[in-house]
């Protein structure tokens, strides 16, 4: 996205992160608005992401070994690197569509789960389903971009 | 007893509104031996916080369970 290329240009870190936002917060909102207006909003439509969910457990429900997850280390750490803010944005931009936009309208925007469903006319409970996928996708792909590099 | 999974989806939960009693306790009870399960916690708790970050106008909602 426009947001990781011009990213070079951009100096300061508050910055960058405050910007990146501005920009998701009104293209979540204006998407989200059009496709109401031409009820194209379709929340509960499957967007086939179980299969992502389910690859990081097994059979039996514990963990996969592959997926286990490991220490991000100390959260005021990790937030000083910008590095760690370009993960969070690239793994956001790599969530599907509804998981992206309800995530993004409760941890960023602070909307709480009960708005939400009144604004996407959805039931809370498959709010708290879209949320729960959101956040074990995310953590896979923030480990795997960001902790391994930093690691390594 | 419950299972990884089923543990995130408790752990997802309180990060949306406060756990019920039976569920807290049983969170508690699987964190309490599982390590994986404490980072993914962390992790989600992590998430939120970054969320939190960026949102001035964030109002200050119920918190999870004294994590």
């Amino acid at each position: 996205m426009s947001a990781i290329e011009k990213n070079e240009s951009f100096a300061g870190r508050s910055g960058y992160e405050t910007w990146v936002f501005g920009i998701l917060k009104y293209k979540i909102l204006d998407a989200m608005r059009v496709q109401k207006r031409h009820g194209r909003w379709q929340p509960l439509e499957d967007e086939d992401d179980d299969d992502a969910i389910d690859r990081q457990f097994q059979q039996n429900g514990r963990w996969q070994e592959s997926a286990r997850p490991s220490s991000w280390g100390e959260p005021e750490a990790a937030f000083e690197t910008e590095h760690f803010w370009q993960v969070f944005d690239a793994c956001m931009i790599a969530l599907p569509e509804n998981a992206a936009r309800v995530f993004s309208l409760r941890e960023l925007m602070g909307l709480s789960t009960d708005d939400i469903c009144r604004e996407l006319d959805i039931k809370e409970n498959n709010c708290w389903v879209i949320l729960h996928r959101a956040r074990l996708r995310l953590r896979a792909c923030i480990e795997k971009g960001w902790l391994k590099e930093e690691t390594a | 007893m419950m299972m990884c999974k089923e543990a995130t989806r408790l752990m997802s939960l309180k990060q949306d509104r406060p756990l019920t009693f039976q569920e807290r306790v049983s969170l508690r009870l699987h964190l309490s031996m599982c390590g994986a399960c404490r980072e993914c916690d962390r992790q989600f708790t992590l998430l939120h916080e970054a969320g939190r970050r960026f949102g001035p106008e964030h109002d200050s909602e119920q918190d999870d369970d004294g994590h």
